[in-house]
């Protein structure tokens, strides 16, 4: 099971170790008349760790996790949970939780009665609903109507809801929407503790930065269609060439180093009279190059090859107009 | 049985925490005890349709309710109808269908909510109207405890069904204004729209409407049919608007 964090402490009295659970995505597709917003993916998503769920707007995350709630009707194919599609399930609070729109409550009802309601609907004793507004810090302001929460708290609250059955299967669309730095860093440590349980944990983002240092493999889309499915690790050693950047005091030695790593290099950028950029060899590489040359080296530096690199690399293509960076509906 | 259980508790819950309910309940309060007033005035100064009198020239304090309940039923109807549409405007109907997703479960625990607590509000509004029309009407008045108490029970009764028609049409135009609007139209202006040619067919069809059919079970008149098929017209009206918002939810995405 993994080591737990105190602060989380989220079993309730469940002394099963839950079976390992997933998600399984069997050609899912969904069309909006004629845009096709989730195009034939086919992928499983394992137990055990944090499942990046990557794509700029519009590519079609939320449409997905819609689907697998149920919420949407595929066109084809099927999303399950364990096997079981979601519909079928008698208390699904207790399989999968789920923080799809934190705004998607009525405002008039405080916190607290909100969650008491979703715990009556699955039998949870509410208890629970106490146990969960203390891990997400809303404790104080339970008793306050929801329509006067921050989007922080709104998220929070979502995030409690999605706790409240202690559940298998977490999926969280956008979470750190709204929430600040320490919020953002909170979310990171809850759902890496959530997979270390042995928890299947599916986030969406469009945040590559996060999800670098949140996710252990990551399934990237486009255009409601899969680019890729695989592990953080190996999604930026394949997408983004490590870039080095080379700095000498004359002219005449950086064109020597330039003709002499050319036929070894997959790219050089003669950025000015001073400077290169290589990629595709190794800093120890370049160094025995320039020594061996008998070049002087004001500065050889590596930039950390970076997911947000390669997911620009990857989804470059498939970017709506625009909607990379702002735009079109969560 | 079991799952059905949890959703009836959680729609119980949420319906007592917001303040739609108490607003809703206090209106129709006001109204019946408006309407039952000026009624039995009226009734007192014999301005009242003759039918309502009995043979004797008298009125029924539980006939005076039943005129105050179809001005209190718009309270009630607003209620059922916002309980339902108010998930679709907020967007929580995406949250409460994860928490069950069967639509029918939903449909069902919410009409079984609002159904049962329209039926105990009716109930009470009725002998509300009741008590406030005995001395009103005066020696107008034919008091028969009897009478009373089963006027109040129709009253709750038809209350009841009429919420969870609005609930079932409810769920299937999703907007408030298209439901109450519809609701409007079904039980109050198309009847008269219908039997003011006085032609058969017309008259037929307003008899097979919700609202007149209500009408003739409250007041227990067995003109066209008996008072019981008034009765089982209106729940009729409310399995088939539950069974479109059933269709509706099952189809659209939520
Ligand atoms: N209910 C809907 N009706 C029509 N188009 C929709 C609907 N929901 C989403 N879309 C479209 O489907 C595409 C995918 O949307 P979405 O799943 O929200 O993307 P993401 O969550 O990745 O930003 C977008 O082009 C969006 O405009
Ligand atoms: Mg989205």
């Amino acid at each position: 099971m993994g080591e737990k964090l105190p602060l989380l402490a989220l079993a309730h009295g469940n002394s099963d170790p839950w079976r390992p659970t997933l998600i399984q995505l069997q050609h899912l597709t969904k069309r909006f008349g004629s845009l096709t917003a989730v195009d034939g993916l086919d992928v499983t998503i394992e137990a055990g760790r944090v499942t990046g769920f990557l794509g700029p707007n519009g590519a079609g995350k939320s449409t997905t996790m819609r689907m697998i709630l149920g919420l949407d009707r595929p066109t084809s194919g099927r999303a399950l949970v364990n096997g079981e599609s979601y519909l079928s399930l008698p208390q699904p609070l207790r399989e999968v939780g789920a923080l799809l729109d934190a705004k998607a409550l009525n405002g008039g009802r405080t916190g607290r009665n909100h969650l008491l309601a979703m715990a009556h609907s699955n039998s949870i004793s509410p208890s629970r609903v106490d146990e969960v507004l203390e891990i997400v810090g809303l404790t104080d302001a339970a008793r306050k109507r929801a329509g006067t929460y921050s989007l922080g708290m709104g998220q929070r609250l979502g995030i409690a809801g999605a706790l409240l059955g202690d559940p298998p299967v977490l999926l969280f669309d956008e979470p750190v929407n709204g929430l600040d730095p320490d919020g953002v860093r909170w979310v990171r440590q809850l759902m890496r503790s959530l997979a270390a349980e042995g928890r299947t944990v599916f986030v969406s983002s469009h945040l590559m930065s996060e999800m670098q240092l949140t996710a252990d493999q990551v399934v990237v889309i486009g255009r409601g269609k899969l680019l890729t499915n695989a592990p953080v690790s190996e999604v930026i050693a394949t997408n983004s060439g490590r870039t080095i950047t080379v700095r000498l005091p004359d002219a005449g030695g950086l064109a020597r180093l330039k003709e002499r790593l050319l036929p070894h290099s997959s790219r050089i950028h003669h950025l000015n009279d001073e400077e290169l950029t290589v990629e595709g060899l190794t800093l120890a590489e370049v160094g025995d190059h320039a020594h061996e040359l008998g070049v002087r080296l004001h500065e050889l530096s590596g930039k950390p090859a970076s997911l947000e690199d390669a997911y620009l690399q990857l989804t470059a293509d498939s970017v709506e107009f625009g909607s990379a960076v702002s735009g079109g509906r969560r | 049985m079991n799952a059905l259980h949890g959703a009836v508790r959680a729609e119980w819950t949420k319906l007592w925490t917001t303040r739609t309910v108490w607003w809703a309940l206090i209106t129709a309060t006001l109204l019946m005890a408006a309407g039952a007033a000026q009624y039995a005035i009226y009734a007192k100064g014999g301005d009242l349709s003759r039918d309502l009198f009995e043979a004797n020239g008298l009125v029924g304090p539980g006939t005076i309710a039943v005129m105050g309940a179809s001005l209190a039923q718009f309270a009630l109807i607003a209620l059922a109808t916002l309980v339902m549409t108010g998930e679709h405007s907020s967007g929580l109907i995406r949250t409460t269908l994860t928490w069950v997703p069967s639509r029918g479960r939903v449909l069902l625990a919410k009409g079984a909510v609002v159904g049962a607590t329209i039926l105990v509000a009716g109930i009470l509004l009725g002998l509300l109207g009741a008590g406030l029309a005995i001395p009103l009407l005066g020696d107008r008045g034919d008091v028969q405890g009897g009478q009373i108490t089963s006027h109040a029970l129709a009253i709750g009764v038809y209350l009841a069904l009429i919420g969870v028609l609005s609930i079932g049409l409810s769920a299937a135009l999703r907007g408030p204004v298209a439901s109450l609007v519809s609701i409007f139209v079904v039980l109050v202006v198309i009847p008269p729209i219908l039997t003011t040619p006085d032609n058969k067919v017309l008259n037929h069809l307003a008899a097979a409407l919700p609202g007149t059919a209500g009408d003739h079970y409250l007041r227990g008149s067995s003109d066209p049919y008996p008072p019981a098929i008034g009765l089982l017209i209106v729940a009729a009206w409310a399995v088939a608007a539950l069974l479109a918002g059933w269709w509706v939810m099952r189809r659209k995405d939520a």
